[in-house]
């Protein structure tokens, strides 16, 4: 047991930044080389709640986009909050790499652009 | 203009960017998984894991990068699905020369191409196994082409409008032909819960191999030892960690727990009030998990041997 001093100071700290809205780490010691790096990285740690809601956010949207749901906690998981940050502002924007058929609109005018020579879609794929 | 640009002659692109690159080189051992449906990202990725020793097929892979409403895989992703696949994610300079100096080390690099144009891209991910500076050729497992062999311009015109994003999945021990040690510890350090203890010690001891007072690596390389139970490596580590970072919050509370965990309760407090104090002062964030290890901190007589 600690002593009772420290964990009013404790418990008092922990508290105040809650109430300040400055969220903490939650987790178990011992804390992790990828906590470090992201301790120097001031605006993440900072964003730990954010983190956490990020996380979240994710997982919705990567349901709502298709992936089984026995598999996208460990997806979610294995992205970094960097990383997560990025996918929920603009996971219908990043590039997403999968063509073998390229359809509709997209085919006539890429069609157009290959007969002139400026793409290679078809031929090089 | 870029038609313009197609009617000029060529002058010869990859002796031109990479002027070391003297003879062909090609990784033709390299596996090759055809690619099915959209299934692009699953079947590069699957090629760069094979050739760094893990074996999961496209299928497999295809439930852990695909993106069904996208019909195709996120960058995030694939690196993601490398992290689980205990092998290290690493993105290299967006560069030939970068890439040619990883063919070089006998690794194939994982690309993503956009085959459109700028406002009208076709986003598609393979992997570049071969350079012949002789025929300014560039050589990729792509789609369902085994060896494709494409022009370096038009290689570079595809790379360049995918921002000439790059991966490599390394071995644990591995270090990139030409790495910044920064993005390095940070690719090891993300996926380290993945790792083996063993692999995780392995990586970090390659990091300090080249660099040997980097503070990262150094941490990390403690951590490893300290979750792989070496708990005198890990104590030693720590303790010389914090003789240079005497403000090193994060090395004074993972002593503690190292402390307590070999029953030296009175140390371990000790360790753990100078995290404290730091934290309080500059990393208030922290302040939650070091009260957990104080917590955890039984009162109690010190073992022999404290």
């Amino acid at each position: 047991m600690a002593k009772p001093f420290q964990r009013i100071v404790v418990a008092l700290l922990v508290l105040s930044m809650s109430l300040l809205g400055m969220p903490t780490l939650s987790m178990a010691a011992p804390i992790g080389t990828e906590t470090l790096i992201e301790l120097d990285q001031r605006d993440e740690l900072l964003s730990g709640i954010q983190a956490h809601l990020a996380r979240d956010e994710v997982r919705a949207e990567f349901l709502a986009r298709g992936v089984s749901p026995a598999e996208v906690d460990e997806r979610v998981a294995a992205l970094s909050t960097e990383e997560l940050h990025q996918l929920r502002q603009q996971i219908d924007e990043l590039p997403a790499g999968g063509i073998l058929a390229v359809i509709g609109v997209v085919f006539v005018v890429l069609l157009i652009l290959e007969l002139v020579g400026v793409t290679n879609v078809f031929t090089k794929v | 203009m870029l038609v313009l640009a197609g009617c000029a002659s060529r002058q010869p692109v990859i002796t031109r960017l990479v002027p070391q690159a003297t003879t062909a080189v090609e990784l033709s051992d390299t596996a090759f998984f055809p690619q099915r449906d959209y299934h692009c990202g699953p079947a590069a990725l699957a090629t760069v894991l094979d050739a760094s020793g893990i074996s999961l097929p496209p299928e497999v892979l295809a439930s852990r990068v695909y993106l069904p409403a996208r019909q195709g895989s996120l960058q995030a992703d694939l690196v993601g699905a490398t992290r689980r696949a205990a092998r290290i994610p690493y993105t290299i300079d967006p560069d030939l020369r970068a890439l040619h100096a990883e063919l070089d080390a006998g690794r194939p690099v994982l690309v993503l191409q956009n085959l459109g144009i700028g406002w009208l891209p076709v986003w598609h991910y393979a992997v570049v196994i071969g350079l012949d500076p002789n025929s300014d050729r560039v050589v990729l497992r792509s789609g369902t082409v085994r060896r494709h062999v494409v022009a370096a311009d038009e290689f570079l015109r595809t790379w360049r409008l995918a921002d000439d994003w790059a991966l490599i999945v390394l071995r644990p021990g591995e270090l990139p032909a030409e790495v910044d040690p920064d993005r390095y510890l940070k690719a090891v350090a993300r996926g380290e819960r993945y790792l083996r203890p063993t692999d995780r010690a392995a990586a970090y001891r390659a990091a300090l191999k080249r660099w040997p007072d980097n503070p990262v690596a150094r941490f990390g390389l403690a951590y490893a030892l300290h979750r792989a139970g070496d708990l005198a490596g890990a104590e030693s580590a720590y303790r010389a960690l914090i003789e240079s970072y005497p403000g090193h919050a994060v090395a004074y509370n993972n002593l503690a727990d190292v402390l307590r965990m070999r029953g030296c309760y009175r140390g371990a407090r000790k360790a753990a009030e100078q995290a404290l104090g730091i934290a309080r002062r500059d990393h208030p964030g922290l302040l939650e998990a070091v009260g957990e290890t104080i917590d955890e901190i039984p009162d109690g007589v010190d073992a022999a041997g404290c």
